[in-house]
């Protein structure tokens, strides 16, 4: 959390990086990619639901952010930029594959330090109830479920959240909000 | 504040974009309407629980093999391929057709077939014009004319 608060703030960093990269500097891509691997690799996850996939789908991102270091211009944030790829990338991955792997079976095996072997009635319940919202975000409509996690988990901005869907503000807090209706409805049961 | 206000209002609340003022307000009304304090808790409960999903982290190796695929696909240059095999295989196949018809050209401008009619008639083939409708040599031409009826017609 505290990365991407500090992400939210103007980084000419990662512009710098960016440019040095445009020009040759293999070092600053590494940069980039250390910089903004958590977040990426982390939002995939959100989209895909293993390890597995979100890392090979933010391989391609981070590819072809540096396939594009030629025609790259510092105009907009880079991060915003990095958003927008990987959000299409997912969603695209999710429709050719038609992968889904929310299900209990698919968590517990790409996730198996979910398990907590002292207690695992709790770890059964924790487990049940992380599928079920899994479930319940899988099933939101693509823009909802977007603006849900760009919001819940990568905490953007309402305005970065339109930049990188490319809708207006307003449309992000209808969507969020008929997600969050959505939330409480289906995960009633949990709470 | 009335619900419905409060229902669009407390979203921004949860997200902390809400000015003081308006938040004493909301906490106002969520005191005196249950209906309301049931939904904006459910609500948060739920957001809540969003944080219960750990996610994931990328492994230590992620940048080495990223760094490799990338490499490998830029020495497969998969435009390369696709684009100049069937330039060049066209190129090949345009310079064998002009160095057939060179090779099929001699110095002076004739063509094979040319040079083969001046080769025959060099021959002098005339010579044997004279034979005897009834010899040998008569029937001899008859059977190649019969065998091969367009170049003996041209003798």
């Amino acid at each position: 959390m505290q990365d991407m608060k500090q992400k939210q703030k103007p980084n000419p960093s990662s512009t710098e990086l960016m440019l040095r990269v445009k020009q040759g500097d293999e070092s600053a891509f590494r940069e980039i990619v250390e910089q903004f691997q958590d977040d990426v690799i982390g939002l995939c996850y959100r989209y895909l639901g293993n390890q597995v996939d979100a890392e090979e789908v933010a391989q391609e991102v981070f590819i072809r952010l540096y396939q594009s270091r030629d025609s790259y211009e510092p105009k907009g944030k880079l991060s915003t930029f990095l958003y927008r790829i990987t959000v299409n990338q997912s969603l695209n991955t999710i429709r050719n594959k038609k992968r889904r792997k929310w299900f209990l079976l698919d968590q517990a095996q790409s996730n198996p330090s979910l398990s907590d072997p002292d207690d695992p009635e709790s770890a059964l319940e924790s487990r049940e109830q992380e599928a079920a919202i899994r479930k319940v975000v899988d099933t939101l409509p693509k823009n909802q479920r977007t603006t849900l996690i760009l919001r819940r988990y990568q905490e953007l901005t309402y305005e970065e959240i339109a930049e990188v869907m490319g809708c207006s503000v307003s449309a992000v807090e209808a969507r969020l909000y008929r997600a969050r209706q959505t939330l409480r409805i289906k995960l009633k049961p949990f709470l | 504040m009335n619900c419905k206000i409060l229902k669009r209002k407390y979203l921004a609340r949860i997200d902390r974009m809400l000015p003081s003022m308006e938040t004493d307000e909301i906490c106002a009304h969520l005191r005196d309407c249950p209906n309301c304090s049931q939904w904006a808790s459910e609500l948060e409960s739920a957001w809540q629980m969003l944080e219960a999903d750990p996610g994931a982290k990328p492994s230590p190796y992620f940048y080495t093999r990223l760094r490799a695929r990338l490499d490998s696909e830029t020495q497969s240059s998969p435009w390369s391929v696709r684009i100049l095999l069937p330039v060049s295989a066209t190129v090949v196949l345009v310079l064998g057709i002009l160095l057939g018809s060179v090779i099929g050209t001699n110095g002076n401008g004739t063509t094979a077939l040319q040079s083969q009619t001046e080769w025959i008639d060099g021959l002098h083939l005339e010579s044997f014009d004279d034979i005897q409708s009834t010899s040998f040599g008569a029937a001899y031409f008859q059977s190649t004319e019969s065998d091969n009826p367009t170049e003996g017609g041209a003798l």
